[in-house]
């Protein structure tokens, strides 16, 4: 049964990125602006425009192209970026560990903040505390990321003085030691990471607050409670595990949204990202980095939402056949 | 229970107060608009030509933001002689607040907040103090801080007598904010040595004769225009930029939010009632545009089809549609396998008739709730897209763009990041409010 | 997107030549004795698209190719007489003949590749076999027209790049170049690297990212999207061996991050600095300094002239006058109706000129001074309009003619904040005379191909204008063969003035003729010319000996050196 849903899965997941990677292919060629419109000059007129295109292999039917994408697919090669000259899949590879550092750490501390408050919240409904973190995180939540980022930015940086606004090292990170390469990592990534963070994390805290106030009002709670369990076991042991199953699901939507709240983030703090990358390659219309970049963005984003949904069937029965034992 | 009763009719007070106190601040532009609608009907039966000459879209849009704002003073007047002298209960209006008194103090609050920013996008025009792209003499007016205060002198226009104005005319020169007005000369600092006037604009210096301005018997006359919340890098009034956004925000969000509705209404309402084979295929592609990031579609979509108000609403609806679906979805089929309908299959109903009468009206709260959720989720992302230079057009305010004027300043002018982010924090956190207090009333077994 | 918009401003000008000598400096500075070592970290605003001179395109990337490669001459912009000088660099010493034809070369043999290979007259010709070859493909191909031997359809590079001996080289042009020094003053790459790869096979070679030259600089590293290390060329005595240690691009693509950076000292130097940032920076910074690099860059609102819709239906073949814009009567009206100057000191505050002709004043013999810029008049302007035939007639506030509204869309390219300013301060100045404008901000790669092909009737946009004053692909009538003629604007006498100033050399003609050509573009004012745009740099002071001008920031960056902060 499981293995049936999970090969089902597996091929829809196929299909739906290869759909993405069809529609987008055609689409994005269909967009007014041309990559090469950069090599037009005043003396040679369009013809060198037109020798760039013969180059990249644009001058071509789109349905060629996109039969010659697929096969070298098929090697690994991606084709050549039009704006970088060089092959999509390096100009990728320098972005994506960017946007996975920053994605990963964010996600990390907002679990982690997101089920500590949330747990205090919810564990203590319509107490002070509960109270606070009710309201803190709804004002967190109803602010766009990049209005955290930028008061981040004010404070830190322009106000403090305290960190750096941009980028992942320092000019003279290389003659650094190891030691001080890694921290000065963390004190250029702090604040990215806690922009997405904060955002993030407001959402979360609500999420689990919300759940496990949900699970502590069923009846086996309160069949537990009558036989004299402590409070912080019953909630740690019991409640919170059953609570924290839907953010699973979560979890997995979770990466398309961090992904998108990368772009913003990227932005704000000129990091050499994958948000970024993929903007700018729209934007320059270099088409075999958008597509490059769809894929990427894609694949990670329709197999987070697998490895979340496997995960919830998976533990799902689980949970729920020890909540009837 | 008692104590919420107790904050509720607080809550209810204060916004009528808050009506009556804004009524009283602005009475003379009420009064000059009601005036003004006056005119108009005279006008309207003696030259019509001229009555359709004078009643543009400015003009039309003040006079309607005269009679709301008027029918909202009606109406709190009301509301607090309700509570304070019994003997004047208007039916009606007595039923209504029984009845929102009784609601839980989110949705009161969240409701009155949305009532808020409505009330401001309808009165824009009598709430702020300028004309939100107005602005003159950018050099003495740029980037001050909130309540700045610059003098300014006004010219006296040439003589052309010709084209006098009519009382009209006359009338809507005074009350209405105009996008330009040449006769007003800001000025940084000025100094008067007999008959001539030596003020400094930025770094120039100049001198004029005293005649040339509008003088009364003690001299010169020399106003001052206050900036409440500061100006832009254009010198243009924050407040009143930031009053005017409200509209844009509501009016992409509400339409944005229809967008969505129709589209996720449709396909998750066939979804859930037909089954089968297209609920699969329905359901794949929900599951499709769940793993596009939204951001990128929206850009991509005004990348490739430019930028207009039209796309960006639709794309803003785009971007929203598929919790909808699936929402509705799932609640048609709950709803499916309740006894009635099946009851109601047997009898030959059809299945529109099905659709429409019985399982609409039984699945819909809950998606009216997802949908004021969605309204916040959509000023948030309109305002994202502004930031990110792909929103509305300028020079159309928005808070967006007053926040990405503030991130190009941002070490020098704070005021438009922390008084546009507010507005935003605010408006989005009133639909969520009332989206939570909507779901706990739906779903009573939760706190 | 900032690099794109870059990219577009700096079509025209083959900036590979650094540049010039500055006058105004330095009294105080060369009382510093120069010492040698130090790092000096310069923020720019994008990553450059490849190291390469073969293909590279934006300006940033030609400044760091200049550290890097040298050419046989090195040119600068003489700020005193106005014009391009040549100094020696990789070749000791040239001749040029008296019809301009062709160039001897004397190269000095003793320099050596940053690998350690010898300089040789071979990598003259290999370096030019590459630049005019076809299937290369490469960006500076518009000097191939000099190099085609005459009767023939391709370049034969032994004849027109001849080498004599390992020391001597002579280019032969097949025609008489207006300046051969700036024809044959393209960087020289290194033959033992190149001739290993394919031609075809070059665009997109590592070597693009990896380049090995003979200049002041040595590449180190790039990381993309950071920053790009250079270091001191010791090896041998190139012009000069540079007094830095270590010169850094770090890569800023955010302003404000740029700015907080040069506030805090994380960079030394940083272009195109906003006026009011200039201004505080001047004022309340005591360790930092301001200049300015001026006469370059201008922006203009086009007036598309003809009838875009009739001239695409017909092919590109008939032409008829705008509805709106065809009359040069309503041009110079729609000048005086708008406010430059408050456009200038709005956000230019004290920098910037307003432009009245494509020619900068730093063209000091060519420029037309007697020319005096349209003033603000919306008297004037409303006169003018009725004049040609728009005036109020239905009493909606909005001119008419034969029962057309003067409406139109001005689109600007987003990127640029100056233009989003200039077209909001259009808007409000140009409703005054009874003119409604939409402003539509378009996306520039949108933007371009919607330009080129003539689609928008009005716009905002910038040029850098060439430094050889070569005008004929922007202003020339043929609209099929220049569709830089953004305008569609058509005028025989100027396209007179275009075909005689190719055939004389005499200095004085071709200013007669050059200030001819101004006053008719003044006179029918096919662009509204806004403002010629400063860029202002921002250095801290530590960073002595900078020679700012017009070709790049980075002139004689050999000779910048630190002083030692106490």
């Amino acid at each position: 049964m499981f293995l049936r849903r999970f090969l089902r899965r597996i091929f829809a997941s196929a299909v739906m990125l290869i759909a993405l990677i069809t529609i987008v292919f055609f689409l994005v060629r269909l967009v007014p602006g041309d990559p090469t419109h950069q090599y037009y000059s005043p003396k040679l007129g369009s013809e060198l425009a037109d020798r760039v295109k013969v180059q990249f292999g644009l001058d071509q039917p789109v349905h060629v192209q996109f039969l010659k994408w697929f096969g070298n697919l098929a090697a690994g090669d991606l084709g050549y970026s039009i704006s970088f000259r060089k092959p999509v899949i390096d100009v990728i590879l320098t972005a994506l560990p960017v946007t996975l550092t920053l994605a990963v750490l964010a996600l990390i501390f907002q679990m982690f903040l997101g089920i500590l408050f949330g747990t205090l919240a919810g564990a203590n409904p319509n107490s002070k505390l509960d109270n606070t973190i009710n309201i803190g995180s709804l004002v967190i939540y109803c602010a766009p990321s990049f209005l955290i980022g930028l008061f981040l930015i004010y404070f830190g940086s322009v106000k403090l003085g305290l960190f750096p606004t941009s980028h992942l090292h320092s000019t003279e990170y290389e003659d650094f030691s190891a030691v001080n390469q890694f921290l000065d990592f963390l004190h250029h990534i702090f604040l990215p990471v806690l922009t997405l963070t904060i955002t993030s994390a407001a959402f979360t805290t609500r999420f689990v607050r919300e759940s496990l106030s949900n699970v502590l009002s069923q009846p086996f709670i309160t069949a537990l409670r009558s036989t004299g369990m402590g409070e912080r076991k019953l909630v740690l042991s019991h409640a919170l595990p059953n609570s924290l199953l839907p953010l699973i699901t979560l979890l997995g939507i979770e990466i398309g949204s961090l992904l998108s709240g990368a772009l913003i983030t990227e932005t704000i703090f000129s990091l050499p990202g994958l948000g970024r990358l993929t903007v700018d390659a729209i934007f320059s219309r270099d088409y075999p980095l958008v597509i490059g970049c769809t894929l990427i963005s894609g694949f990670l984003v329709i197999t987070g939402n697998f490895i979340a949904d496997m995960l919830h069937a998976k533990l799902d029965a689980r949970v729920s056949f020890e909540t009837i034992g | 229970m008692k104590n919420n009763l107790r904050k509720n009719r607080i809550l209810l007070r204060s916004f009528f107060s808050l009506i009556i106190l804004f009524s009283i601040w602005n009475i003379a532009e009420l009064i000059s608009g009601f005036h003004l609608v006056g005119l108009f009907i005279l006008e309207l039966f003696s030259d019509f030509g001229s009555f359709k000459r004078e009643l543009d879209v400015h003009t039309l849009d003040f006079l309607f933001a005269v009679v709301v704002t008027s029918i909202f003073l009606m109406m709190s007047v009301l509301g607090l002689l309700y509570f304070y002298v019994p003997g004047t209960r208007v039916p009606i209006l007595w039923k209504f607040f029984n009845w929102s008194e009784r609601l839980s103090f989110q949705i009161l609050l969240g409701s009155f907040l949305i009532a808020a920013l409505i009330f401001t996008a309808i009165n824009s025009p009598i709430i702020s103090t300028h004309e939100p792209n107005y602005y003159k003499d950018i050099i003495v007016t740029k980037l001050l801080p909130p309540g700045s205060k610059i003098h300014y002198v006004e010219r006296t226009i040439e003589n052309n007598s010709a084209n006098k104005l009519t009382s009209i005319q006359n009338l809507k020169k005074n009350v209405m904010h105009q996008i330009q007005d040449e006769s007003k000369l800001f000025i940084t600092s000025f100094n008067i040595s007999g008959d001539q006037l030596i003020y400094l604009q930025g770094f120039r210096k100049y001198t004029e004769p005293i005649s040339h301005f509008k003088i009364d018997g003690t001299g010169l006359i020399i106003n001052e225009k206050i900036f409440y919340l500061g100006s832009d890098d254009f010198g243009r009034d924050v407040f009143s930029r930031l009053i005017y956004s409200t509209r844009m925000s509501l009016m992409i969000g509400l339409l944005s939010v229809l967008v969505s509705l129709l589209l996720g209404g449709l396909i998750g309402y066939s979804a859930g009632f037909y089954g089968g084979v297209l609920d699969t295929i329905l359901m794949r592609i929900v599951d499709f545009f769940f793993s596009v990031p939204i951001l990128f579609l929206i850009v991509f979509l005004i990348a490739m089809f430019g930028n207009s108000l039209f796309l960006l609403i639709l794309a803003l609806g785009l971007g929203g549609w598929m919790s909808i679906a699936r929402l509705a979805r799932a609640e048609t089929i709950s709803c499916k396998k309740k006894e009635f309908i099946e009851s109601l299959k047997l009898t030959g109903q059809t299945n529109y008739k099905i659709l429409t009468k019985h399982i609409l009206p039984n699945t819909i709260s809950p998606l009216i709730v997802a949908l004021v959720l969605q309204f916040g989720n959509v000023i948030m992302a309109e305002s994202a897209l502004s930031f990110l230079g792909l929103g509305v057009q300028p020079p159309t305010p928005t808070w967006g763009s007053i926040i990405k004027s503030g991130y190009d300043f941002i070490s020098s002018a704070w005021w438009l990041t922390t008084f546009g982010g507010l507005a935003i924090v605010i408006s989005v956190l009133s639909f969520n409010l009332l989206a939570e207090g909507m779901t706990s009333r739906l779903n009573p077994t939760k706190h | 997107m900032q690099k794109l918009i870059a990219l577009y401003a700096l079509i025209l000008s083959l900036i590979i030549l650094p540049s010039c000598k500055d006058a105004q400096n330095p009294s105080k500075e060369t009382a510093m004795e120069p010492q040698f070592g130090g790092n000096v970290t310069v923020g720019i605003s994008s990553d450059v698209d490849v190291l390469n001179p073969l293909f590279s395109q934006d300006i940033i990337s030609g400044t760091i190719n200049d550290l890097i490669f040298g050419a046989l001459n090195y040119s600068e912009f003489d700020l005193e007489k106005g014009e391009l000088v040549y100094l020696p660099n990789l070749a000791n010493s040239w001749e040029i003949s008296p019809d301009n034809r062709s160039v001897k070369y004397h190269l000095n043999i003793a320099l050596r590749w940053s690998d350690g290979y010898k300089f040789t007259a071979d990598d003259v010709q290999f370096s030019y076999y590459l630049y005019t070859h076809p299937e290369v493909g490469s960006v500076r191909q518009d000097m191939t027209s000099y190099f085609i031997s005459e009767g023939k359809t391709k370049v034969e590079i032994e004849k027109a790049v001849k080498v004599e001996n390992d020391s001597t080289v002579v280019f032969n042009f097949n025609q008489s170049a207006d300046d051969p020094l700036f024809v044959s003053g393209l960087p020289i790459l290194p033959k033992h690297i190149f001739e290993k790869i394919k031609l075809k096979d070059l665009f997109v070679n590592d070597v693009n990212q990896n380049p090995v030259g003979i200049g002041p600089f040595k590449f180190q590293k790039w990381d993309k999207q950071q920053q790009i290390i250079l270091v001191r060329n010791d090896s041998v005595n190139y012009i000069k061996i540079p007094y830095l240690e270590k010169l850094t691009f770090k890569i800023l693509p955010d302003y404000n991050n740029r700015i907080n950076q040069l506030k805090s000292g994380e960079i030394d130097l940083a272009q195109n600095l906003r006026p009011e940032d200039a201004q505080t920076i001047k004022k309340d910074f005591n360790k930092l300094n301001v200049e300015k690099i001026s006469g370059r860059d201008y922006d203009y609102i086009g007036w598309n002239c003809i009838d875009h819709e009739q001239f695409v239906n017909s092919g590109n073949k008939k032409i008829t006058p705008h509805k709106l814009f065809g009359d040069s009567k309503v041009r110079q009206a729609l000048t005086y109706a708008i406010n430059r100057k408050e456009m200038l000191e709005g956000f230019f505050g004290e920098f910037g000129n307003i432009a009245v002709t494509p020619i900068s004043s730093i063209f000091k013999t060519k420029a037309n001074t007697d020319l005096l810029p349209y003033e603000f008049n919306p008297n004037k302007a409303k006169q003018l309009l009725s004049e040609s035939g728009w005036k109020d007639s239905n009493d909606d506030k909005i001119i008419d003619k034969n029962g057309i509204p003067f409406k139109f869309k001005l689109m600007i390219p987003a990127g640029k904040p100056q233009r989003e300013y200039a077209a909001t301060i259009i808007k409000n100045n140009l409703l005054a005379v009874g003119i409604e404008v939409e402003i539509e901000v378009v996306e520039p790669s949108v933007f371009f191909e919607n330009m080129f092909t003539k689609k928008y009737d009005a716009w905002i946009a910038g040029w850098t204008i060439p430094l050889d004053l070569d005008f004929e692909g922007f202003w020339s009538s043929d609209l099929e063969k220049n569709f830089f003629n953004v305008t569609s604007y058509q005028n025989k006498e100027v396209d007179e003035i275009f075909a005689k100033l190719k055939l004389t050399n005499d200095i004085e003609a071709t200013r007669e003729l050059l200030f001819r050509f101004q006053e008719i573009l003044h006179r029918d004012q096919p662009t509204t010319f806004l403002y010629w745009v400063d860029n202002l740099v921002g250095y801290n002071v530590r960073l002595k000996n900078l020679q700012l001008n017009p070709l790049a920031f980075t002139n004689r960056a050999w000779e910048w050196f630190v002083v030692s902060e106490k």
